[in-house]
């Protein structure tokens, strides 16, 4: 009998078939099916009583400012009371609002013009076409640009005060909307991560409003979905779960409330840890020089660096951060920002070190267990940081 | 035998393939980190050693037929 032979379109056809069918084999054994490792951890840092509410918080100016209004509208619609009372409260909230209102422009008018002299001194020659390196025309078009802003949500607490604004800029396609989070904290272990299901382990994922449900989080953004790899520093709220290095830049907040960033070359893991990490994450990359100026260059490549959704975090000074969530892939209300963007605005926002946190469909933020953002479909994350609980 | 000499260059080939895919990941997201993970490693030993043993048998059925050849030209002179 003879041994029929396949055509050899046939076969090339069923090898290819089986790469991908063995490509999708492997991606939902790796990177879909959870993986417990069961591992607890080390404690490698706790914040003592003596550094607990170490940072000073601010006035509550602006929430006397949001009362007011609120009590204004309330009397409007109270039939009540008196036209005259009516007029006055307006008048007073109008004007709270207006000297707000001139008090913040004139601050942020004067941070533009200071980080604009920073960045033009410190600026260095950008001619190269290099795929990492930070497009000088993109972080000035952002630096230049008209941010609009409006307040969303305010919330203070003993231990927190929370501002969460939305500012845009740009016009038709290119316009961006972003969440700005101005976060100050008592002490530095008000800034809390989460694990999703509280479970170190690879691919354990899950929604960023039952993880902040779950810890009473009022606010909470995406993390650095360490899950999806098996390298890198982990360290949440003092606890270290792995401390093997990848290629990829670190950002740590000390219990101190610092918050720095490193090269992984640079990163010593043993002295680091020594001086008392609260969170490190492993994502990246590293935005500003820790002087609030861009970088000139990023640990990316061309494809992560392209137009997206993104999350940032930001330090300010010891007790006071930024988050950033900025909104993408919807043309017309916001197209996403490459990584040059994304520094700028954190320069912009004040910050001295800025750390880019995972993006796209994860970049979410969420205020009192409702989202802030627009995030383009969403998904089930590692981890979160969040405040509250 | 044969039967495993027919499967393995297919094997080997969707082994090459996953690799070749991973790779291309790799330089768009390296983060991800497709290629050094351990699962991957584990892979690519088994690429190496389906590699290797497909080699092997290619050598051995390329010297094998060399041999038959080389008979069947004596067996044709002596023939002659």
């Amino acid at each position: 009998m003879k041994n029929k032979r396949m055509p050899v379109w046939a076969m090339a056809v069923t090898d290819t078939l089986l790469i991908c069918a063995a490509v999708g084999t492997f991606m939902l054994f790796d990177y879909v099916m959870p993986h417990s490792s069961g591992e607890q951890g080390t404690v490698v840092a706790q914040v003592d009583s003596d550094t607990k509410n170490s940072f000073v918080l601010p006035t509550s100016g602006n929430k006397e400012t949001e009362e007011d209004i609120e009590k204004s509208v309330s009397s409007e619609t109270d039939n009540e009371s008196s036209a005259e009372s009516k007029a006055e409260a307006e008048s007073s909230a109008a004007e709270k609002a207006e000297s707000s209102a001139e008090k913040n422009e004139s601050r942020s008018s004067s941070r533009k013009k200071e980080r604009r002299e920073h960045t033009s001194e410190n600026w260095y020659d950008n001619t190269g076409t290099d795929e990492y390196t930070a497009d000088d025309t993109l972080v000035q078009s952002v630096l230049n640009a008209d941010v609009q802003s409006e307040q969303v949500q305010y919330y203070e607490s003993d231990d927190a005060v929370i501002t969460i604004e939305k500012k845009w800029f740009g016009e038709g396609d290119d316009k961006v909307t972003y969440y700005a989070a101005d976060i100050y904290v008592s002490s530095v272990d008000v800034l809390k991560t989460a694990l999703a299901e509280d479970t170190y382990g690879k691919n354990i994922k899950d929604s960023i409003f039952s993880m902040a449900a779950e810890h009473g989080a009022v606010f909470a953004v995406n993390g650095d979905f360490y899950g999806n790899s098996e390298e890198g520093i982990v360290v949440r709220n003092g606890v270290k779960y792995r401390d093997n290095l990848n290629d990829v830049d670190i950002c740590v907040l000390f219990t101190n409330g610092e918050m720095k960033t490193y090269t992984y070359e640079e990163f010593d893991t043993d002295a680091v840890l020594a001086q008392g990490v609260w969170q490190a994450w492993c994502f990246g990359p590293m935005l500003l020089d820790g002087n609030g100026g861009v970088l000139e260059t990023f640990n990316t490549t061309t494809y992560l660096n392209s137009e997206n959704p993104r999350s940032a975090i930001g330090y300010i000074a010891p007790g006071h951060y930024k988050i950033i969530t900025v909104d993408g892939r919807d043309p017309g209300y916001s197209k996403g920002v490459t990584l040059s963007e994304l520094a700028a605005i954190m320069s912009d926002e004040g910050c001295m070190t800025a750390y880019n946190l995972d993006g796209g469909c994860s970049a979410m933020m969420v205020y009192d267990g409702e989202l802030v953002n627009i995030p383009d479909r969403g998904r089930e994350i590692s981890d979160i940081i969040y405040i509250g609980g | 035998m044969k039967r495993l000499a027919r499967i393995l260059p297919h094997a080997t080939i969707v082994m090459v393939g996953m690799f070749i895919f991973f790779w291309v990941l790799d330089i768009m997201n390296p983060t991800m980190n497709f290629i050094n993970r351990k699962a991957s490693n584990k892979l690519m030993i088994i690429m190496l050693v389906l590699s290797m043993v497909t080699a092997i048998m290619d050598i051995y059925h390329e010297r094998k037929c060399d041999r038959l050849k080389k008979l069947s030209e004596e067996s044709s002179d002596k023939g002659r």
